[in-house]
C-alpha cells in the first residue's frame, strides 16, 4: 500500500472518531455497537414497571454515553407505545438560570409543542386556553405586553422558547408567577398530558437531558430544596443528574425518597475488584471486546496492532469518550509520522505510538488536577473506596473522571488508568505495571 | 519574518497541522496553549498559509474583553461571513483567550471567569457551528478551563502545547513557605533582583504578620517593579493585593495609590476604559481624604486615558480641573504636566496653534524636566506643521536639558523624534544615526517599549531607503516586542506600519490584512483617531485592489469617526477620497 493512501486512511479513521454523541441516523448506523445493553434494558424495565407518575433518575460519568443511550431509549419507548418528549434543558433555558420552575415550565411548553407538531388533534378551544395560560403572568401589564408582542403567523413555541432562553425579565416574571403556585404549573402539565393521552391513547413520558451539566450549586438548589415541587406533575419523567450529586450523601436521601428509582450507567469495567490491581489481572473479556469493537468500527484492522488495540481499550478505563479521544490521538501521531517521513508506509498504531499518545493525554489530565489531591487519590487506590464519601474533594474527583465508579454487587472505586500511571510516575504509587 | 520554531514546537505544529488538515465539516475543538505571543503568531501564520493552499479558508475571531463568550464571538463571525454556513472548508482561530485578566477588577467575575462560564454546555451551545475551531489560550487560562469548564474540556479533540522562547518569571505567591528560585531567569537583569528581593522581603514580613500594614507599601513597590519589567498582569495582581489589604486595614492613601497604579498598568496595556474606572476610584478616595496633589494627579491620569480613547472634550475638562487644583496648591510640576496634556489633546484635534500656546505656558514653568518635555512637544507640533527647522531647534534644546539632568529615557525619546524630522527631510544618514543612538539608549536602560518603538522607526527609515526586506524584519521585531509586553496600542501602530510598508511594495492584499488586524485592536481598545487612520489607509489599499465598494465603505467609516472626533483636517481628507471615488 502506498503511503499517501495510508495517510488518508488514518485521516478517515480520525474523522470516524468524533467525540460528539451519535445522534444522526447515518452515523448511528455506521458506528453503533451494542453497548450498555444492560443499562438500556434496566431503564426500560424501570420505566415500564414504574407507576404512571414515577420519576426516574438517570446518572453516570461524563462521557460514558448517556446522551447516546437516552436517544436510543426514547426511540424504544416510542416503539413501545409511549408518547415520548425528549429534550435538552440547554435548548430551553439560559444555563445560569435554571430552576425548578422553569424546568416545569419547559416541560409544559415541550408537551404542547410536540403535540402540535405531531398534529395531535387537541380541540382548538383547549389549545387556545392552554396557549393563553402560558402568557398569564402575575403582572397584568407584563401579560398584556406579551400578548401584544405575540402576533399571528409566528411560531408560538419557538417564540416562547426564545424568550425563556434569552430574556431575564421573562424568566423572572415566570418565577414570580409560580413561586407560590407550583401546583398550578404542575396541574397544567397534567392537563396537557391528559389531552394528549385522550387523543393518542398513549401515556406520556418526558426525558430531560443535560440537567447533569449544570453547575453543582445550581443542581443542589434544585434537588435539595425543591425536589417535591419538581417531581409534582403526574406523569413519568426521566431526569439526568451528575454522578457526584447522586453520591453526595446529603442529597442522596432526598433523591431516594422522592424518586422511584435511580438508574446508573456505569463505566464498563475490565476487572473485578480483586483482580484490578494485580500485574496480570484476569480480564472480563466480553466487556473488553465490546469496547474493542467500538474502535474496530472506526479504524481498519491493519492500521492498529491487536495488542495495542487491547492496551488502548484498557487505558480508557471504560469511559467511551476517553477511549475515542485516545484513539484519535493515536491516529494523529501516525499522521504526523507519515507527514514527516512519507516513506514510512508500514506504520501502524503500535506500542510506541500509543506511548506518545498516552503521554499527551496524561499531561492534559494532569493539568486540571491539583497536586493537593494526590494523597487522596493514593488512598482511594489502596482502599477501592474514599476515606470519607462526603468529602467534597472526592465528589470533585468523581465529577472530573479522575476516580471512576464501578459496579459489582457493591460499588467500588478506582483511579482512571491514566491517573494511576501519573501517580506511578510521581512516585506516589509504587512503580509497578507502567503503561507507557 | 516567521520566528523559527524549536524542535518541540515544530512537532506540536505538525500535530496541529495534520489535525486541521483532517477536518471534516463539523465542529471540532482544538486547544492551543502558548504563553509567548510571538510563537503563537508564527504558528498561526504558518498553518493558515498552509491551509489556504489546500483550499481551507482560515478565519480569525477575537474574544471580547467586555463579554468574553466563545459562542457570541463565533456567532458574530458567522453573521459577518455567511460562507461559514456553507459546505466550504474552514478553520476558525479564536484569539484573545490569553489576554483575559484573571484578576477581578470591579465586576463580580474576572474576565477569565466569565469566559469559563460561557463555555458550559458546550455541545448544545456550539452545535450549530460546522467548522473546527482552534482556541488559543495561555497556560494559566488553559488550566482554568480544564478545572472550571470541565464540560468544554471534555469535548476537546486535541491539545497542542507550545513552549515560549523566554522563560516566564516566577509568579509571586505570597505564602511563607514559597520556594524562591535562586537565580533570576529573566533577561531584564536590571529589575529582576529588585523583584526577587521584594518577594523575599514580603514573604518574611508575612511570616510575622500576614496583615502587616507595611505590606501595602511593599506590594505597591513590587507592582512598580513588575511594571518596569513589563510584567503587566503580575503588576496588576500585586496592586490589587495592595488594594485589598489597604482596604482591610482602612489605609485610605495606600488604597488610592494602589488603585491609581493599577490604572496605570491597565492604561499601558491599552485597556483605557478599565483604567478609567480605576483612576476614578482612586480619585474618589483622594477627594474624601483631601490629598489634593494626588487628586490632581488622578484627574490628569483620567485626562490621559480619555485622550487615548478619543474622548477629547472630556479629556480637556479633566486637565482643566487638575490644572486648577495644581495652581491653587502651587504644584508647579503638576501644572506643567497638565498644560502639556492639554497641548497634546489640541494637537490630536489638529488645533496646532492652541497646542503651541499650552506648550509655551508649560515651558515658562521653571522645572528642568517639564521644560524638556514641553520643548519636545513643541518640536512635535512644528514637525506636524512642516516647520522642520524650528522643530529641530526645539528638539536640540530638549536634548541639552536631558543630558544635563541625566534623563536617559527622555534623551532617547528626543533622539527618536529628531530622527523623525530628518526622515521628513529625507536626510537618511542623519536619520539612521539618530534612531540607532536612540535604540542603544533604550536597550541600555532596559526600556523594552522604547526599544520596540525605535526598532519600528528604524524600520520605517529603511522603507525610505528602499531596503524593504530589512524594514520588514525590523517592523516585525518591533511588533513582536509589543506583543510580548502587551502594549496593544503600539501593537496596532506597528501593524499599521507594516500595512504601509506592504502598500509601498504594491502588496495590497498583505497591506489589507495588516490594516484589518490593526483595526480590530483599535476598535477593541478604543483608540478612535488611530482607528480612523487605519480605516483610511485600508480604503486606499482596497481601492488599489479594485475593491471599490469596500473602499468607499471604509472611507465612509473613517469619515464618521473623524466627524465624531471633530478632526476637521482628517474629515477633509476623507471627503476628498470619497469624492474621488464618485
Amino acid at each position: 500500500m502506498s503511503s499517501p493512501n495510508r495517510y488518508d486512511r488514518f485521516v478517515q479513521a480520525s474523522r470516524n472518531m468524533a467525540l460528539f454523541p451519535l445522534l444522526e441516523p447515518a452515523e448511528i448506523e455506521a458506528f453503533r455497537v451494542e453497548y450498555s445493553q444492560k443499562t438500556l434494558v434496566r431503564l426500560k424495565q424501570v420505566v415500564s414497571s414504574a407507576s404512571a407518575n414515577g420519576k426516574i433518575i438517570f446518572s453516570g460519568h461524563r462521557g460514558c454515553g448517556k446522551s447516546t443511550l437516552l436517544n436510543r431509549f426514547a426511540g424504544l419507548m416510542r416503539e413501545q407505545g409511549k408518547f415520548v418528549v425528549f429534550f435538552s434543558i440547554a435548548d430551553m433555558v439560559e444555563m445560569s438560570d435554571v430552576n425548578h420552575i422553569n424546568i416545569l415550565y419547559s416541560i409544559a411548553l415541550q408537551l404542547l409543542s410536540q403535540a402540535t407538531r405531531q398534529r395531535i388533534s387537541i380541540s382548538e378551544q383547549t389549545k387556545t386556553t392552554l396557549q393563553n395560560w402560558f402568557l398569564e403572568t402575575k403582572s397584568r401589564t407584563y401579560t398584556d405586553q406579551l400578548k401584544q408582542e405575540f402576533s399571528v403567523g409566528i411560531d408560538f413555541y419557538n417564540w416562547l422558547t426564545g424568550k425563556l432562553q434569552k430574556e431575564d425579565t421573562f424568566r423572572e416574571e415566570i418565577k414570580l408567577t409560580y413561586e407560590r403556585r407550583v401546583s398550578e404549573l404542575s396541574a397544567n402539565i397534567d392537563r396537557i398530558a391528559a389531552a394528549i393521552q385522550t387523543v393518542t391513547k398513549k401515556e406520556v413520558l418526558v426525558i430531560i437531558d443535560d440537567l447533569d451539566k449544570l453547575d453543582l450549586p445550581l443542581v443542589e438548589a434544585i434537588y435539595r430544596d425543591n425536589i417535591n415541587a419538581l417531581f409534582s406533575p403526574n406523569i413519568q419523567v426521566v431526569f439526568t443528574i451528575p454522578i457526584s450529586v447522586v453520591r453526595d450523601p446529603r442529597l442522596r436521601t432526598n433523591l431516594e425518597s422522592a424518586c422511584e428509582r435511580i438508574v446508573l450507567l456505569s463505566v464498563t469495567k475490565f476487572y473485578t475488584q480483586d483482580q484490578a490491581h494485580l500485574p496480570d489481572g484476569e480480564l472480563i473479556l466480553p466487556n473488553v471486546e465490546t469496547l474493542e469493537a467500538i474502535l474496530r468500527k472506526r479504524i481498519d484492522d491493519d492500521l492498529i496492532e491487536p495488542e495495542t488495540l487491547r492496551q488502548l481499550v484498557l487505558l480508557s478505563g471504560g469511559v467511551l469518550r476517553e477511549l475515542i479521544r485516545l484513539g484519535q490521538e493515536c491516529c494523529r501521531e501516525c499522521m504526523v509520522e507519515l507527514d514527516l517521513a512519507p516513506d514510512n508506509s508500514a506504520i501502524t498504531i503500535n506500542a510506541d505510538i500509543l506511548a506518545t499518545a498516552v503521554k499527551n493525554i496524561r499531561n492534559q489530565f494532569a493539568r486540571s488536577l491539583g497536586s493537593n489531591l494526590y494523597k487522596l487519590l493514593g488512598e482511594i487506590y489502596g482502599q477501592f473506596a474514599p476515606p470519607d464519601a462526603r468529602d467534597p474533594d472526592f465528589l470533585e474527583l468523581l465529577h472530573g473522571l479522575y476516580v471512576l465508579e464501578y459496579e459489582n454487587d457493591d460499588l467500588w472505586y478506582d483511579l482512571h488508568p491514566l491517573i494511576t500511571d501519573l501517580l506511578h510516575r510521581k512516585k506516589i504509587l509504587p512503580p509497578n505495571g507502567e503503561f507507557a | 519574518m516567521p520566528t523559527e520554531l524549536s524542535p518541540d514546537n515544530e512537532r506540536e505544529f505538525h500535530r496541529l497541522l495534520v489535525s486541521l488538515q483532517a477536518i471534516a465539516n463539523r465542529l471540532d475543538l482544538f486547544v492551543a496553549i502558548c504563553d509567548d505571543r510571538n510563537v503563537q503568531a508564527a504558528v498561526i501564520e504558518r498553518y493558515e498559509a498552509t491551509l489556504q493552499k489546500q483550499r481551507i479558508t482560515p478565519y480569525q475571531v477575537r474574544l471580547s474583553q467586555k463579554r468574553p463568550s466563545l459562542r457570541a464571538s463565533l456567532e458574530k463571525l458567522v453573521a459577518q461571513n455567511p460562507k461559514l454556513r456553507s459546505q466550504e472548508k474552514a478553520v476558525v482561530t479564536v484569539l484573545g483567550g490569553n489576554e483575559l485578566l484573571g484578576v477581578r477588577l470591579s465586576e463580580e467575575k474576572s474576565e477569565q471567569e466569565k469566559f469559563f462560564f460561557s463555555l458550559q454546555w458546550t455541545r448544545e451551545a456550539l452545535r450549530e457551528f460546522r467548522f473546527p475551531i482552534v482556541v488559543w489560550l495561555s497556560d494559566a487560562v488553559a488550566t482554568g478551563v480544564s478545572q472550571q469548564a470541565q464540560d468544554f474540556w471534555s469535548w476537546r479533540s486535541g491539545v497542542f502545547e507550545f513552549e515560549g522562547t523566554t522563560p516566564p518569571l516566577p509568579s509571586p505567591a505570597f505564602f511563607p513557605d514559597q520556594h524562591l528560585p535562586q537565580e533570576p531567569s529573566d533577561p531584564d537583569i536590571l529589575t529582576t533582583p529588585t523583584i526577587f528581593e521584594l518577594i523575599q522581603q514580603i514573604s518574611e514580613i508575612q511570616q510575622q504578620n500576614f496583615q502587616s500594614p507595611l505590606l501595602v507599601t511593599l506590594y505597591n513597590d513590587l507592582g512598580n517593579a513588575y511594571r518596569k519589567a513589563y510584567k503587566q498582569e503580575q503588576a496588576l495582581k500585586t496592586y490589587l493585593q495592595a488594594t485589598d489589604l489597604a482596604k482591610a486595614l482602612k489605609d485610605n492613601p495606600g488604597q488610592a495609590k494602589a488603585l491609581g497604579n493599577a490604572g496605570v498598568v491597565l492604561y499601558n496595556s491599552g485597556r483605557y476604559e478599565q483604567a478609567i474606572t480605576f483612576f476614578q476610584q482612586a480619585l474618589e478616595i483622594q477627594r474624601e481624604i483631601g490629598t489634593q496633589n494626588d487628586e490632581a494627579k488622578s484627574l490628569q491620569n483620567l485626562g490621559f486615558a480619555h485622550c487615548a480613547s478619543g474622548q477629547y472634550e472630556r479629556a480637556i475638562a479633566l486637565y482643566q480641573q487638575s490644572l486648577k487644583i495644581q495652581r491653587e496648591i502651587g504644584d508647579r510640576n503638576g501644572e506643567a504636566a497638565s498644560l502639556n496634556g492639554l497641548g497634546s489633546v489640541y494637537k490630536s484635534l489638529g488645533q496646532y496653534e492652541r497646542a503651541i500656546d499650552f506648550y509655551q505656558q508649560s515651558l515658562a514653568i521653571d522645572d528642568r524636566n517639564s521644560e524638556a518635555n514641553a520643548l519636545n512637544n513643541l518640536g512635535n507640533v512644528y514637525r506636524s506643521l512642516g516647520q522642520y527647522e524650528r522643530a529641530i531647534d526645539f528638539y536640540q534644546r530638549s536634548l541639552e536639558i536631558d543630558r544635563e539632568i541625566g534623563n536617559r529615557n527622555s534623551e532617547a525619546n528626543t533622539l527618536n523624534n529628531l530622527g523623525n524630522v530628518y526622515a521628513a527631510l529625507e536626510q537618511s544618514d542623519r536619520m539612521l544615526a539618530l534612531y540607532q543612538q536612540s535604540l542603544a539608549i533604550f536597550r541600555e536602560i532596559g526600556d523594552l517599549d522604547g526599544e520596540a518603538k525605535a526598532l519600528g522607526n528604524l524600520g520605517n527609515a529603511y522603507v525610505l531607503l528602499g531596503q524593504e526586506k530589512r524594514a520588514i524584519n525590523l517592523l516585525q521585531r518591533s511588533l513582536e516586542i509589543f506583543r510580548e509586553i502587551g502594549d496593544r496600542n503600539s501593537e496596532a501602530i506597528a501593524l499599521m506600519g507594516l500595512g504601509n510598508l506592504y502598500a509601498s511594495l504594491w502588496q495590497y492584499e498583505q497591506a489589507v490584512d495588516r490594516y484589518e488586524q490593526a483595526l480590530e485592536i483599535q476598535h477593541d481598545i478604543g483608540t478612535r483617531d488611530d482607528e480612523g487612520l487605519s480605516l483610511f489607509n485600508l480604503g486606499c489599499a482596497l481601492e488599489e485592489l479594485d475593491r471599490h465598494y469596500e473602499a468607499a465603505e471604509s472611507y465612509q467609516q473613517a469619515l464618521a469617526i473623524y466627524k465624531e472626533l471633530k478632526l476637521d483636517h482628517m474629515v477633509e481628507e476623507c471627503e476628498k477620497a470619497i469624492a474621488r471615488k464618485n
